[in-house]
């Protein structure tokens, strides 16, 4: 491990790799730091432009994206009372006090510390613990394998959003999805409907810049927001240059990194539920918890350090088992795969020096949030804000079709993406998580030739499935896993019921 | 729980007949390259139909509180130009209908300063052009309109 971690920081030291975890820094905080685009648009948009460049220069480019958008929430999250992204939101219950107090500079360079720090704890676990867990993932076998996906479908698809079944549904329709094209085995074409273009399947960059980018851009198209933030209303105190007491803070910073990197391995937890349960312990182990929501430093350092702390430990089962845990998890496995690498345990094996690199670049671009994360970064970024909905929106459609189009320079393509960019949009107006369907596109190859593999060698036989104590172990969790909205709904049963007596 | 609407019984009502025109597509294929599909069909099946039935239940008369579309005419507008951008795109070159479209774009839906739409998009567009094309040394497709002019492909 030591020697693949030396020759991936040497390979790191080239000038593109360092371009690209600087400019991909840079792109996540403009990213997060508009309200409206979020960490998962920008890596659907990024994956294709990223096509043709060597993997690690691509990695090293979703890498910041993903650790800048994180940070860049916070900046409209503090400065206007508008969380940039999701997991921004408890950045603004002592974020956006601390501006009106004057404080704007030193919430936005307590904001900056934390996400570092934050960031750099859960590249270390994902260092340590994704090595490991990739051995133990080399005795599995096809039932094992098939156990993992279905594991990893069904507790993205009930436990993101409000509604299982919409949750389940649309983890089946991007099952139906993956099988279009090829079987590998037969040969035979499925639902290709006469399309050449089908043969191989559906591009799952298409998919995801459909699915994830076109919906948000029809809604800006409908919300038509003519004007961006005015200059008036960014309030960074010119005369606040304190700085930041960090001792008092680092109490704050392990507790919300820990509880973050926990909730990064969970699936189906994401950066927001890290920086809520984060924020809420800090406020119950405080000595003057009232203080919280009225500006306290140490909300926002734990809201930031909370959020952060789950970037990259969301990945480890991504890396090591090849199932994401979370819809960004899930588009930087598409971005891998976009680049010939396929997560799971060969991917240590085979791809060393690749995928301990991402790891440090995900330590880097950490520590190059204190650089370019600082004050004048942030007024910088803060004027991004004024740019108007209306036009930053054909402006994502251009890059969108840009990045599409160069990647295999197919029309149909792009039609097929506007396509999967209606679907999405119809989706989303009824409440029916996206996620559960990429990772249905993603894990359906998984799923089905693992399926299949079993059932070869079992001659047909599907108790076979649950042969090995590892496959019934990992089949258990699903049960338990689809018990959790059945649990739910008896709760509310006898809630209702205790209120109706 | 999501409040559930008649929108859920027609979107389940949808679901239920899209599971039974796939399988009936599957069921041309041989077995063994059908295995997994039917499998996924037959479970979509099953959900649409327990989406169904509690859509029927549980759907309220009321309207449900946020419209489907916060302003269709925007939409429509939108979709009928990003259709006709990737239309155009490919046949008159990346530069000339980027440039054309993000204005148009942002015009058509609302916006009034069409010097600052202009000259964002001149901006937005040449960057774009100079990172894929002179840093990334990706292939556009060639502009029609120096074709025209110098009688060269671009």
């Amino acid at each position: 491990m030591i020697e693949d971690l030396l020759s991936a920081a040497v390979a790191l030291m080239a000038v593109e790799n360092v371009v690209a975890m600087v400019l991909g820094t840079l792109i996540g905080i403009v990213i997060g730091a508009l309200p409206g685009l979020t960490t998962t648009i920008g890596l659907a948009i990024l994956i294709p432009l990223s096509f043709g460049l060597s993997p690690l220069v691509a990695l090293g480019l979703m890498a910041g994206l993903y650790n800048g958008s994180m940070y860049g929430g916070a900046i409209p999250a503090i400065l206007l009372n508008i969380p940039g992204t999701p997991a921004a939101i408890a950045t603004t219950f002592d974020g956006y006090p601390m501006t009106q107090q004057g404080k704007a500079a030193t919430a936005l360079r307590i904001a900056c510390y934390s996400s570092a720090v934050g960031g750099l704890v859960s590249a270390f676990a994902l260092l340590l613990l994704a090595p490991p867990l990739s051995m133990v993932t080399l005795a599995f076998g096809p039932p094992e394998y098939f156990w993992i996906a279905a594991f990893g479908l069904v507790s993205i698809a009930v436990l993101i959003g409000g509604d299982p079944i919409k949750g389940i549904l649309s983890a089946l329709l991007g099952l139906l999805i993956a099988s279009v094209g090829m079987d590998t085995v037969t040969g035979r074409i499925r639902f290709s409907f006469g399309r050449l273009e089908l043969v191989d399947g559906v591009n799952i960059v298409v998919v995801l810049i459909g699915l994830f980018a076109l919906p948000r851009v029809l809604q800006m198209a409908e919300d038509a927001a003519m004007t961006g933030v005015r200059v008036a209303d960014l309030k960074i105190g010119r005369g606040d240059s304190t700085p930041v007491a960090v001792r008092p803070l680092i109490p704050t910073w392990t507790r919300s990194s820990i509880i973050g990197v926990l909730v990064g391995i969970l699936p189906g937890a994401g950066g927001n539920i890290a920086a809520f349960l984060s924020y809420n312990e800090a406020k119950r182990s405080d000595r003057d918890p009232e203080s919280f929501g009225r500006g306290n430093p140490r909300g926002v350092a734990a809201a930031e350090a909370g959020n952060s702390s789950d970037n990259a430990a969301s990945l480890i089962p991504t890396l090591t088992l090849g199932v994401p845990g979370n819809a960004i998890a899930a588009l930087i496995m598409g971005g891998l795969l976009v680049h010939g690498l396929q997560p799971g345990p060969s991917l240590f094996r085979d791809n060393s020096d690749i995928v301990y690199g991402f790891v440090l670049q995900m330590m880097i671009t950490s520590v190059l949030l204190f650089a370019l994360g600082g004050m004048i970064a942030t007024r910088i970024f803060a004027q991004v804000l004024r740019v108007p909905q209306v036009m930053l929106a054909p402006m994502i459609v251009a890059l969108m079709c840009l990045g599409l189009f160069t990647v295999n320079n197919s029309q149909f393509e792009l039609f097929l993406m506007i396509g999967f960019g209606l679907f999405g949009y119809v989706l989303t107006q009824m409440q029916f998580p996206l996620p559960p369907m990429i990772l249905g596109v993603i894990l359906g190859g998984m799923a089905e030739q693992n399926l299949r593999t079993a059932l070869l060698i079992s001659r047909g036989d599907w108790w076979h499935l649950l042969a090995s104590p590892i496959s019934k172990g990992i089949a258990g969790l699903v049960v338990l896993v689809l018990l959790v909205p059945l649990l739910r709904m008896l709760r509310q049963w006898r809630a209702t019921a205790r209120d109706g007596t | 729980m999501q409040k559930l609407s008649n929108r859920d019984v027609i979107c389940a009502g949808v679901l239920v007949v899209f599971s039974v025109a796939v399988w009936i597509q599957a069921l041309a294929l041989p077995s063994r390259a059908a295995m997994f599909p039917r499998l996924v069909i037959a479970l979509l099946f099953g959900f649409s139909v327990i989406y169904l039935a509690r859509s029927v239940w549980r759907a309220s008369p009321e309207r449900p509180a946020a419209p489907f579309f916060r302003n269709a005419g925007r939409l429509c507008v939108a979709l009928m130009l990003i259709v006709g951008y990737v239309l155009i795109f490919p046949r008159i070159g990346f530069f000339t209908a980027t440039v054309v479209f993000i204005p148009v774009f942002s015009i058509a839906i609302g916006l009034r300063r069409i010097v600052a739409a202009v000259l964002a998009s001149m901006v937005f567009t040449t960057g774009a052009w100079i990172v894929f094309v002179l840093l990334l040394g990706r292939r556009l497709p060639p502009e029609k309109i120096l074709t025209w002019v110098t009688g060269t492909v671009s």
